[in-house]
């Protein structure tokens, strides 16, 4: 096989690896916070944005992977966590797991108005020069939330069952 | 040892995949319950089942196994479960486990909802006529009744939490058709509770060693393993001379590297970069050391 053909496979090889242990993550993850009372908003879905355009190539992979929960007492509080491999421009970035919690807008009808899978990714990069790893930061309303809070952990911080609990389950159940 | 292909779960045409993965994950896995020692396998990974009260079958450890037998896929009265296994123990005392295993499929028939479940005669949801049978398996294992200690009925699935209310409708409705006043022994087990089980194995004998690594390569390949951190392949590439101004002569071959990420405030594309002890291989024509990070910057100071 030629260079390029190595190399190219490799990567491929890689991203699929990246995109299954980003599935587990995301799904042991989802079981502890189902066990608190969550409900995930989505099923099976995978919460991300993609796009098919041919003059777009950077938008066809999936830049994220988010899972949005809330419980049947307060389903206007929209609790989240997403794995994001790059910026809103799609660059890469030193992958972070984001975690959110969205105090939701209602409707006149007093029905809680939709969240979007962005959120989490916009809300974070949108706090531009504010961004700080490992601290709750509280975010102002915007687009059918009216305030919120949010922190990030690099990615390569969750290793295993425990680091998934200490750094992203603990500080997710306690994010408000 | 196929066993799932001794009972013919396995189709010739390959119709009807989806089933047949579940008997062959059924059969790969309790074969080599079957074939290990009891304490090795089956009883450290039934143990872990729960029921909709979060208590777990750990009771099942204390049992002092004297024989321990194993019926792939029985045909009970009114269903045919994946596996029928009866623990006898040293004081003469019977356990009958019957286990229903899920892979990609759910429950083969739903429970009947609250007015279908005042009138119905019979049980409709899988799990509850399974149970009814199971209260009647000691027939099947020609065991006398009264050597009948407990019964229990598991419910293998993929979920990687109990599947609640699919259990409490199960409960519920097997609750409704069993009039013993017995306890209702249903447990759920996962089949991510496997490979944990397995890596906690301490006193492993060597003829059972490859037995459970062939387990482990399995469950990993079926993805039936909890998120354990990112393990990529290093990729290879030969360097191109026009990354490296300083280098007078270069021998070409393959080095190995690794893709890297930008720091997250870094709006860039990612770059490539060469392991540190690869670099003592070129020749650079001043002699002098260049750190990583001026390569992993394309040869500029940062």
């Amino acid at each position: 096989m030629s260079d390029i053909s190595e190399q190219i496979k490799t990567t491929f090889q890689n991203i699929i690896t990246i995109y299954e242990e980003t599935s587990s993550l995301l799904l042991d993850a989802s079981s502890y916070i189902e066990k608190q009372g969550f409900q995930v908003l989505h099923g099976n879905t995978l919460g991300t944005e993609q796009s098919k355009d041919i003059n777009s190539p950077k938008w066809w992979i999936t830049p994220y992977g988010a899972r949005y929960f809330a419980t049947n007492e307060h389903p206007e509080i929209i609790k989240g966590l997403a794995v994001v491999f790059v910026d809103i421009n799609q660059n890469p970035v030193e992958p972070l797991v984001i975690i959110g919690c969205f105090k939701m807008k209602k409707d006149e009808k007093d029905e809680v108005l939709p969240l979007y899978y962005y959120y989490l990714r916009r809300a974070w990069f949108d706090l531009g020069q504010n961004r700080k790893l490992n601290v709750d930061l509280e975010i102002e309303g915007k687009w059918n939330y009216n305030e919120g809070s949010i922190r990030a952990v690099l990615l390569e911080k969750v290793k295993d069952q425990k680091s998934l609990q200490t750094e992203i389950i603990d500080p997710f159940l306690r994010l408000s | 040892m196929t066993i799932a292909e001794i009972h013919g779960k396995i189709s010739q045409s390959g119709s009807n995949l989806s089933d047949c993965l579940e008997d062959l994950l059924t059969s790969d896995v309790f074969t080599a319950c079957k074939y290990l020692r009891s304490k090795t396998l089956i009883i450290p990974f039934l143990s872990k089942a729960i029921n909709i009260k979060d208590e777990n079958l750990s009771p099942l450890e204390e049992i002092n196994v004297k024989i321990i037998r194993f019926v792939f896929w029985p045909r009970l009265d009114r269903s045919e479960p994946d596996v029928l296994i009866s623990i006898e123990s040293m004081n003469g005392d019977y356990l009958i486990i019957l286990v229903e295993a899920k892979y990609f499929s759910s429950k083969s028939s739903t429970a009947l909802n609250d007015d279908e479940l005042e009138i119905a005669e019979t049980p409709r949801d899988q799990i509850a006529r399974e149970y009814l049978d199971l209260t009647e398996a000691h027939k099947f294992l020609n065991i006398p009744k009264e050597k009948v200690k407990d019964m229990v009925l598991i419910y293998l699935t993929a979920h990687r939490s109990i599947p609640y209310e699919e259990m409490v409708e199960s409960y519920k409705e097997t609750k409704r058709f069993f009039k013993k006043g017995n306890e209702i022994n249903l447990y759920w087990l996962s089949w991510f509770e496997l490979l944990p089980t397995i890596k906690k194995i301490i006193d492993v004998s060597d003829w059972e060693e490859p037995v459970l690594n062939d387990l482990k390569k399995l469950l990993e390949r079926k993805r039936l393993i909890r998120f354990n951190g990112y393990r990529l392949k290093e990729n290879k590439y030969i360097p191109k001379l026009k990354i490296y101004k300083n280098v007078k002569k270069i021998k070409r071959k393959v080095y190995k590297g690794r893709w890297d990420f930008l720091k997250e405030e870094e709006y860039s594309s990612p770059v490539f970069y060469l392991g540190n002890h690869h670099l003592k291989e070129y020749q650079w024509s001043n002699i002098q050391k260049v750190s990583l990070k001026k390569i992993y910057r394309g040869g500029k100071n940062e």
